[in-house]
C-alpha cells in the first residue's frame, strides 16, 4: 500500500559504523593476543581469541558485510603479528594454510549466526511491543462506548503510539465529528493541500498523501475509516514529507481496522436496535389505537344520545334536566378535548423519543395556564398555588409540561372526593426545577404504586367504566418527564393523599442590561 | 362603538363551527357575514368591508396567512386568527404577517366574544390615533412618550432603559398579541434564541413594578408559547 523508503547513504554509514567497531575490536584482540603471545600462551589460545573478537563484533555492531571483513581481517592480522615469519602475509609452515581457512569459516559462521540471533531477538522485542500496543488500543477500543469514545480514543493512541499529530474524523452521520490531537494540530490539517487529501480519500475511500502515489506532496497521511461501502470518516497522520516507515505503518493499519470494526460494530447494533424499536412503536401504537376506539365510545356515545334526546323531545325535559344534559354534553367534550391533547402529545413519540420543542419559560406562565385546561370539576375542589420565591425560567416544550401538570392534577381530582385539596408548589435547587403536586384524597393504593407510570394502566379494572381513562396520563407524563432529562415520582401525602413531584432543567440566566 | 355597527366577516371552511360562530355573533347583536373561502373572503373584505376579520388559517383554497399578508397591504383592520393548539407555528406565522390576535380550538363561545371586544376597542384607539398621542394612558397605566416617564396611579416608576422600552413597545400595540420574536426583533434588533430567556426576566421584573399581583397581571398578559399582550384595561 505504501513504500519503505530507506535511503541507502543511511545504510552505507550504518555498514561503515558497524565495520569501524568490528576493526576497533579485532585491534584490540590484536595487543591482547600480544600480551598472550609474550606470555607464552599457544596459538590455539590468539585463534579463539579472534573468533570471540569476531563474534563480539557481529553483537556491538551493525551489518552484514563487516562480519565477512572482520573474519578476513582476523585471519591476516593473525597470520601477519603471530606466524612466522612474522609481520608478512605469508607463513613457513604450509600447515597453517589449512588452520587459517578453519579459523576464516569458524569465525565468519559465528560472527553471523550471532549476528542473525541478534537482529531476530531484536526483531521479536519490537514485534512483541508492537502486539503489546494494538492489544492496549484494541482493549480500550473494546470498552470505548459511542462514537465520540471511538474517535477519542483511537486519535489519542495514534498520537501517542508514532508520536505524531493525528486528526480524526467522523463524517457519516448528523454529527460529524473533528478531532486533532494535539488540538494546535488543527492548522496543519487545515492547510489547503491537506484538505484536498483529506477530501479525496473520503471520496475514493483509499490510502493517499505523504509519500504515496496520490497527494505526494501533503505533509499528512490520510486513511479512509471504511468498510462494506459505507464510509464513515478519515483519519489524517501528519508524517512529514517521509511518510511512515513499515513497521509504524503496519501499527496504523491495524488500528484502523480494528476502529473501522468498532463503528461498523456499532453500527449495526444501532440498526438492530432501531429495528426492534420500531416492531415495539408499532405494537404500542397497535394497542394505543385500540385503547383510544375503545374509550372514545363512551363520551360520544353521551354526547349523541344527550344531543338526540334533546333535538328529538326537547320540550318534554324540565329546565332542570335540560341543563344536566348540556352540562354532560360540554363535560364529555372538554374530555375529549383533553385526550386528543394526550394523544397528540403521544404522536410525537418517535423511536422511543419524543420530538422536543423546547423554549424558555417562566416556570410560574405554566403552571398558570395548565390550570386554565384542568378539568370542569376543578371548582368543587380546593386548589392552591404556592409560587416560588423565585424566578424560575425553565428550557422545556412547553405544551407538552403543560400537558403534565393538567394530567396529574386531573388526576388528583379524579381519584379524590369532592372537596379535596390540591397543592401545587415549585422551587429549584442547583440544577433543577420542581414542581409539586399534592392531594389530600385517598392515596393510591400499595398493589397499584409499581404500574401508574405504565401505559393502559388505570387502576383496577371495574372502575374503567366509572371512572374513565385510558391509562395513558401518569405514563405520557412519564415519558415528557423522562425526555426532558428529568424524573418522576409518587409519594404517600401524610395523612393520606398522593404527592407527585417531577424535575425539569432549569435555565440559569445572567442580565446585564447595557 | 355598538355591537350592531361593528361588521364582522367570518372565514370558516367547517360548517358547524361557521354556524356557532354566526349564532354567537347573532345573539350578541353584532352585524356579520359568514364565507367559507379565501377568494370569497377577498372578494367580501373590498365589498362588505368589516371592522373585524375572524380568520380560520386552514382555508381549502388559500393559505390564511397569504390573505393576512396581502390585506395589511391596505389595511389595518384588526384580524383574529383561529387555529388548533397544537399549532403554534401558524399561530406565530399569522400574527408575524400581521394579525392582531388568535383563538384556540376547541373555543368557548365567552372567549369568542372576549376576542372581539378587544378588537372594538382596538378599533377605536385605531381611529382616535390618526396623530400620534403624546401620553399614552391605560387603566392606572400612563406612559409619558415625551418625558421618557411611566407612572401607575400617578406614581412614577423607577424603570430601567430596556424595561421602558419593552412597556412603550407593548403599549404601542395594545390589544395585538405580539410574538416573541417581534418583541426581541423590536428591542434588541435581532431575535437569538436566548433573546427570548433575558426577554422573560425583564417582563417579570416590568411585571412587578406596574401590576398589583404579579402572579395575576392585569396589563401584560403571557401568551404561552407564542408572545405577550397588553389589554386595553
Amino acid at each position: 500500500m505504501f513504500k519503505k523508503f530507506k535511503l541507502p547513504k543511511h545504510r552505507l554509514l550504518n555498514e561503515l559504523k558497524g565495520l569501524g567497531i568490528s576493526l576497533g575490536i579485532i585491534a584490540i584482540a590484536t595487543l591482547q593476543g600480544m600480551v598472550f603471545h609474550d606470555a607464552g600462551f599457544s596459538n590455539e589460545t590468539l585463534i579463539a581469541l579472534y573468533i570471540l573478537a569476531v563474534m563480539l563484533s557481529a553483537v556491538i555492531g551493525e551489518g552484514r558485510a563487516k562480519n565477512l571483513i572482520s573474519s578476513f581481517v582476523g585471519v591476516f592480522t593473525y597470520n601477519f603479528f603471530f606466524i612466522e615469519p612474522k609481520y608478512t602475509l605469508w607463513a613457513y609452515d604450509s600447515n597453517y594454510l589449512m588452520t587459517f581457512i578453519v579459523m576464516f569459516t569458524v569465525s565468519f559462521l559465528s560472527g553471523s549466526l550471532t549476528y542473525r540471533l541478534k537482529i531476530t531477538a531484536k526483531e521479536a522485542a519490537k514485534t512483541s511491543r508492537q502486539t503489546q500496543m494494538l492489544l492496549d488500543t484494541s482493549r480500550m477500543l473494546n470498552k470505548a462506548r459511542g462514537r465520540k469514545e471511538i474517535a477519542a480514543l483511537t486519535g489519542s493512541r495514534l498520537h501517542k503510539i508514532l508520536n505524531m499529530d493525528v486528526l480524526f474524523t467522523f463524517l457519516d452521520s448528523d454529527e460529524p465529528l473533528r478531532l486533532c490531537y494535539p488540538a494546535s494540530a488543527e492548522r496543519h490539517f487545515g492547510l489547503p493541500m491537506e484538505v484536498d487529501a483529506f477530501n479525496w480519500v473520503y471520496k475514493t475511500c483509499k490510502v493517499a498523501g505523504a509519500a504515496t502515489e496520490v497527494y505526494p506532496g501533503a505533509g499528512g497521511l490520510y486513511y479512509p475509516i471504511a468498510l462494506n461501502g459505507h464510509t464513515y470518516g478519515v483519519i489524517g497522520i501528519m508524517t512529514g514529507p517521509k511518510g511512515l516507515d513499515v513497521d509504524s505503518a503496519k501499527i496504523v493499519e491495524s488500528v484502523v481496522e480494528e476502529c473501522t470494526l468498532m463503528i461498523e460494530n456499532m453500527r449495526i447494533t444501532a440498526e438492530k436496535e432501531e429495528e426492534k424499536l420500531k416492531t415495539k412503536n408499532e405494537q404500542f401504537r397497535a394497542n394505543l389505537l385500540r385503547a383510544i376506539s375503545h374509550d372514545l365510545r363512551t363520551p360520544l356515545t353521551s354526547i349523541s344520545g344527550n344531543a338526540s334526546n334533546l333535538m328529538s323531545s326537547g320540550n318534554g325535559f324540565d329546565d332542570k334536566a335540560k341543563l344536566q344534559m348540556y352540562t354532560d354534553i360540554y363535560d364529555d367534550a372538554m374530555w375529549l378535548d383533553n385526550l386528543v391533547e394526550n394523544i397528540l402529545a403521544i404522536s410525537r413519540v418517535e423511536e422511543g423519543k419524543i420530538n422536543l420543542h423546547c423554549n424558555t419559560e417562566l416556570l410560574d406562565d405554566i403552571i398558570t395556564e395548565a390550570l386554565k385546561h384542568i378539568d370542569r370539576r376543578s371548582r368543587d375542589y380546593k386548589i392552591k398555588v404556592n409560587p416560588p420565591k423565585d424566578l424560575i425560567l425553565v428550557q422545556i416544550d412547553v405544551h407538552l409540561i403543560i400537558q403534565v401538570i393538567i394530567n396529574i392534577i386531573n388526576n388528583s381530582i379524579k381519584y379524590s372526593p369532592v372537596g379535596s385539596e390540591i397543592t401545587i408548589s415549585s422551587w429549584k435547587n442547583n440544577d433543577k426545577a420542581f414542581v409539586k403536586i399534592e392531594d389530600n384524597g385517598p392515596g393510591i393504593d400499595e398493589e397499584y404504586k409499581p404500574h401508574i407510570f405504565e401505559m393502559f394502566y388505570n387502576g383496577a379494572k371495574q372502575i374503567a367504566d366509572s371512572r374513565r381513562s385510558l391509562g395513558l396520563g401518569l405514563a405520557l407524563c412519564k415519558l415528557i418527564v423522562t425526555a426532558h432529562g428529568g424524573t418522576i415520582k409518587a409519594e404517600d401525602n401524610n395523612p393520606h393523599g398522593t404527592v407527585m413531584t417531577f424535575s425539569i432543567p432549569f435555565r440559569e440566566i445572567k442580565i446585564d442590561e447595557q | 362603538m355598538n355591537n350592531s355597527e361593528c361588521n364582522i366577516l367570518i372565514v370558516e371552511d367547517d360548517a358547524p363551527i361557521r354556524k356557532l360562530m354566526s349564532t354567537t355573533l347573532k345573539v350578541n347583536g353584532y352585524s356579520y357575514k359568514a364565507v367559507s373561502s379565501g377568494i370569497e373572503a377577498e372578494r367580501e373584505l373590498t365589498a362588505y368591508k368589516p371592522d373585524v376579520l375572524l380568520l380560520d388559517l386552514g382555508l381549502p383554497d388559500m393559505d390564511g396567512v397569504e390573505i393576512i399578508k396581502t390585506l395589511r397591504e391596505w389595511s389595518e383592520l384588526p384580524i383574529i386568527v383561529v387555529s388548533a393548539r397544537s399549532e403554534d407555528d401558524d399561530k406565530i406565522t399569522a400574527l408575524d404577517a400581521g394579525a392582531d390576535d388568535y383563538l384556540t380550538k376547541p373555543f368557548s363561545v365567552n372567549e369568542l366574544l372576549a376576542r372581539i371586544r378587544v378588537a372594538q376597542r382596538r378599533l377605536v384607539t385605531a381611529e382616535r390615533k390618526n396623530e400620534p398621542e403624546p401620553i399614552f394612558v391605560n387603566g392606572d397605566l400612563k406612559i409619558d412618550y415625551a418625558a421618557g416617564t411611566a407612572y401607575v396611579e400617578g406614581n412614577e416608576l423607577q424603570l430601567t432603559p430596556m424595561e421602558y422600552k419593552l412597556l412603550c413597545l407593548m403599549a404601542k400595540n395594545v390589544g395585538k398579541v405580539l410574538t416573541h420574536t417581534f418583541i426581541t426583533d423590536h428591542i434588541w434588533g435581532n431575535s437569538l434564541e436566548s433573546d427570548v430567556a433575558t426577554l422573560r426576566v425583564f417582563m417579570v421584573s416590568l411585571r412587578k413594578k406596574i401590576e398589583k399581583n404579579p402572579s395575576n397581571p392585569q396589563y401584560i398578559q403571557t401568551h404561552i408559547g407564542i408572545g405577550y399582550r397588553m389589554n386595553r384595561l
